[in-house]
């Protein structure tokens, strides 16, 4: 009885890791295709356009990319939204969160279901142009960062953490003579670092791969985020070839950057947010199950 | 003392009331944007807002040629640049929020064009045009016919006269010349020729990983090639008996869809045509999958981007452009809308249409024409030639070139068809293209027409049946693949499409009859 039931977990690791192993391989061959033919040379690509490994390499794509004025524009102000927007959303995560926990706040579930109404109802695109216009944000990067800095999503995960932590630890502080704010800083804010992690790498992922807001706030091009510009140079039209874009397609043709030209602009944009990643995992695993789990 | 106080309380009072009479009564300031002709030797330069469409690699800031023209024409412009892809949807928001510029950039000729004028969003021009001698000049009659609106009767906007893209295809002469066949010139050469490409391994390698041809689907599968060869009409070209009929309608085009279902049984069609997008073609083109490209004049040319990259990957790969398929008579008819590249409009938000009228009438002068296409002397080119559109200039101008000049902010980009500035990086590859293109119009009939959007009835049906399209290119794309039999594509078009179309037809005649006969 007792071999039987090792072979079958065997069986089962067995078959574990090949679905694991064909799953990493799903998620990580395009990248390194990606990467392959961004240093590959374009006629090689035409030779050979399903290699994974590099068979001759140069940099010429990484340096036709870096030419456009565009994307270091594009890198600066990225950097910019990411990293002001995220720290303004931590700040208002914690200062919003950490009240909402208290039974004693008056208003606490009016004000939350004000949050929450905001998850499923929005004025739409026109009215938040309206919006933005008449709080002078646009051409700012402001307009990028401001109208979504506070998810109501992260609200709740964070809330929900915060709610978790022992009542005990903040009432032992209160008794040593602390206040609220020490409270927040020095019992709540240490305790809620991989909350803080997850939400912040969330956010700033999402700040990263932003680009239709500026689509819309953003009429100079050198505010325009990497992705937007990344958009430009990357995505194709898709010509539905109808009579009048027949004449048009010669210059819309000729906008198309080279395959390998596109690939480096792809690696250029992903590799500064896959950096930060590593620092990060660490909580991300133990914040992956935020607000999930009681006790 | 609050007796004193307050009789300086009524005394301040009544000072501010009767100063306020006086100041309704100041003369209206002059607003600095009116360009005012008369006084002054220099007026002040008329403010312009516009959004236009151009690719990312444009740089606006610091740009001398914009600076160059805002000296020449007067003017000081405040220039939008939204992205390429997303400029429709930003172009929406612009008119739904009322933020509208003075002088916009309309792509979508098609839909927010007549959407724009019927909302009054967009000026009528009628009573400006005439006034302005270079937009009479290098706009033609029948290119203003075609921005003006059914609805309205009116022309809201200028188009921007473009180049004609005289279309075929481009091939691979080293597999013609390794497979002792010649360029096709009918369809049943064309046959051979595709069937031979994906059968008799043409490249060599021992591998038969070639086909003839690859198509797009949708709109895309009316190419040129076939529809010269089976003789099909344009829109409002007549036939023998006077008859003018939409393409759809013609007899010619189930004969032509019958010789596309050819191709694909014969595999001379590559078989994974029906998913390609954007520019699926030209990337297996370019891998040296297929053997024929439909293309514009210039395709085969070096200079076209990624051309050189092919050479590279396949020494001794040879192309030669391809005429249009001769038809029964031997003849080679092409038809085509006037080319224009979108159009020039000037909103219900300009304050000065005068203005606005006098600096594009300045955009399509020589001196405009050249400064948007070409740039500045010594900056951005060494010489250029407008007579043969040939342009010199070295590497280091040619970046500044690239950088500072786009073809997309020039109001007109070609003078009856022919460009500007021809495509080409070196003066013997713009020599070539223009040869080409002399050699297409000796040996190709390209007759232009009215867009089907001058007819009413048109627009109406596109509006009423916005699905209607696209389920017969989903019809006529089974029917090519097998997945349906002809019988059931000749039901769909003589159920759903015919009744439909009868009347885009019945308007066309009459359109034709009293407009177009005998001219």
């Amino acid at each position: 009885m007792k071999t039987k039931h090792s072979m079958d977990s065997i069986f089962i690791d067995i078959f574990v890791y090949i679905g694991v192993g064909l799953f990493t391989l799903i998620c990580f061959l395009p990248f390194l295709y990606v990467f392959t033919y961004s240093i590959t040379p374009y006629a090689e690509y035409l030779k050979q356009p399903m290699n994974f490994l590099p068979r001759e390499i140069n940099f010429e794509a990484y340096i036709a990319v870096f030419q456009y004025k565009l994307i270091r524009t594009g890198f600066y102000n990225t950097f910019f939204i990411t990293i002001v927007g995220t720290i303004m959303h931590l700040f208002l995560l914690v200062c919003t969160a950490y009240p909402m926990t208290k039974d004693y706040l008056k208003g606490r579930n009016f004000l939350m279901t004000l949050f929450i109404i905001t998850m499923f109802f929005g004025g739409g695109m026109i009215p938040n142009y309206y919006l933005i216009r008449k709080l002078h944000m646009i051409n700012t990067l402001w307009s990028l960062i401001i109208p979504g800095v506070l998810s109501t999503y992260s609200l709740i995960l964070m809330k929900n953490f915060i709610n978790e932590i022992p009542d005990s630890l903040e009432e032992a502080a209160v008794i040593d003579g602390a206040n609220e704010i020490k409270v927040l800083t020095h019992i709540i804010l240490p305790l809620s670092v991989p909350a803080l992690a997850t939400l912040a790498l969330f956010y700033a992922v999402g700040q990263w791969n932003s680009f239709f807001s500026a689509t819309i706030y953003v009429t100079k091009r050198t505010l325009w985020p990497l992705q937007l510009v990344l958009r430009e140079l990357v995505v194709e039209n898709n010509n539905s070839m109808n009579e009048v874009q027949r004449s048009m397609s010669a210059e819309e043709q000729g906008a198309v950057l080279p395959f390998t030209i596109r690939m480096a602009t792809i690696m250029a944009s992903m590799l500064p947010i896959m950096c930060v990643y590593p620092f990060l995992q660490k909580y991300f695993m133990k914040g992956l199950f935020l607000g999930s789990v009681k006790g | 003392m609050f007796k004193t106080l307050k009789t300086t309380i009524v005394m301040i009072i009544c000072i501010s009331m009767i100063g306020s009479l006086f100041a309704g009564c100041a003369s209206k300031k002059e607003p600095e944007t009116v360009l005012n002709n008369s006084k002054t030797t220099k007026s002040e330069p008329l403010k312009i807002k516009m959004v236009n469409r151009v690719s990312a690699g444009y740089v606006l800031e610091e740009n001398p040629v914009i600076k160059r023209i805002e000296e020449l024409a007067n003017v000081k412009l405040e220039i939008e640049l939204p992205p390429r892809d997303t400029y429709n949807d930003r172009v929406n928001v612009i008119a739904a929020s009322g933020d509208l510029p003075d002088l916009l950039y309309i792509f979508d000729t098609t839909n927010q064009y007549p959407k724009f004028a019927n909302d009054k969003l967009l000026i009528p021009l009628d009573e400006y045009i005439g006034k302005y001698p270079n937009i009479l000049a290098n706009v033609p009659k029948n290119y203003l016919d075609q921005a003006r609106l059914s609805t309205t009767g009116k022309i809201h906007s200028i188009p921007r006269p473009h180049t004609a893209e005289y279309f075929g295809a481009v091939i691979r002469q080293d597999w013609l010349d390794r497979l002792n066949l010649k360029v096709p010139e009918t369809s049943e050469d064309f046959l051979k020729v595709l069937t031979a490409f994906s059968t008799q391994d043409p490249d060599g390698n021992g591998k038969q990983d070639t086909f003839g041809w690859t198509l797009h689907p949708g709109a895309a599968l009316v190419e040129t090639l076939l529809t010269s060869a089976f003789g099909i009409r344009g829109n409002f070209i007549p036939d023998k008996n006077g008859k003018v009929a939409t393409m759809e309608m013609q007899p010619e085009f189930l004969e032509m869809l019958d010789f596309y279902r050819k191709l694909y049984v014969e595999k001379a069609l590559d078989p994974e045509w029906y998913v390609n997008q954007g520019n699926s073609d030209s990337d297996k083109f370019g891998k040296g999958k297929i053997g024929l490209l439909s293309k514009y004049v210039r395709a085969h040319q070096p200079y076209e981007s990624g051309s050189d990259a092919i050479k590279t990957a396949f020494p001794g790969a040879k192309f030669t452009f391809m005429l249009p398929l001769k038809n029964k008579e031997g003849k080679r008819n092409v038809y085509g809308v006037p080319p224009t590249w979108g159009a020039w409009a000037i909103t219900s938000s300009a304050k000065n249409p005068e203005g606005i009228m006098k600096f594009m009438d300045w955009g399509f002068s020589k001196e405009g024409m050249e400064l948007n296409m070409v740039g500045i002397e010594g900056v951005t080119f060494d010489s250029f030639d407008m007579k043969t559109g040939i342009m010199k200039s070295t590497p280091e101008k040619t970046k500044t070139y690239k950088t500072y000049v786009n073809n997309a902010m020039s109001f007109i980009t070609a003078i009856g068809g022919v460009p500007i500035v021809n495509p080409g990086r070196t003066p013997e590859e713009q020599k070539t293209y223009f040869e080409d293109n002399e050699r297409y119009k000796k040996e190709v009939s390209y007759t232009l027409h009215p867009h089907i959007n001058v007819l009413a009835e048109a627009v109406q049906v596109t509006k009423d049946n916005p699905d209607l399209q696209t389920k017969m290119y989903s019809q006529i794309t089974k029917y090519i693949v097998g997945e349906t039999k002809k019988e059931d594509l000749v039901q769909f078009m003589d159920k759903d499409w015919k009744p439909v179309y009868k009347k885009v037809d019945e308007a066309m005649q009459k359109y034709y009859d009293a407009n177009l006969k005998g001219k």
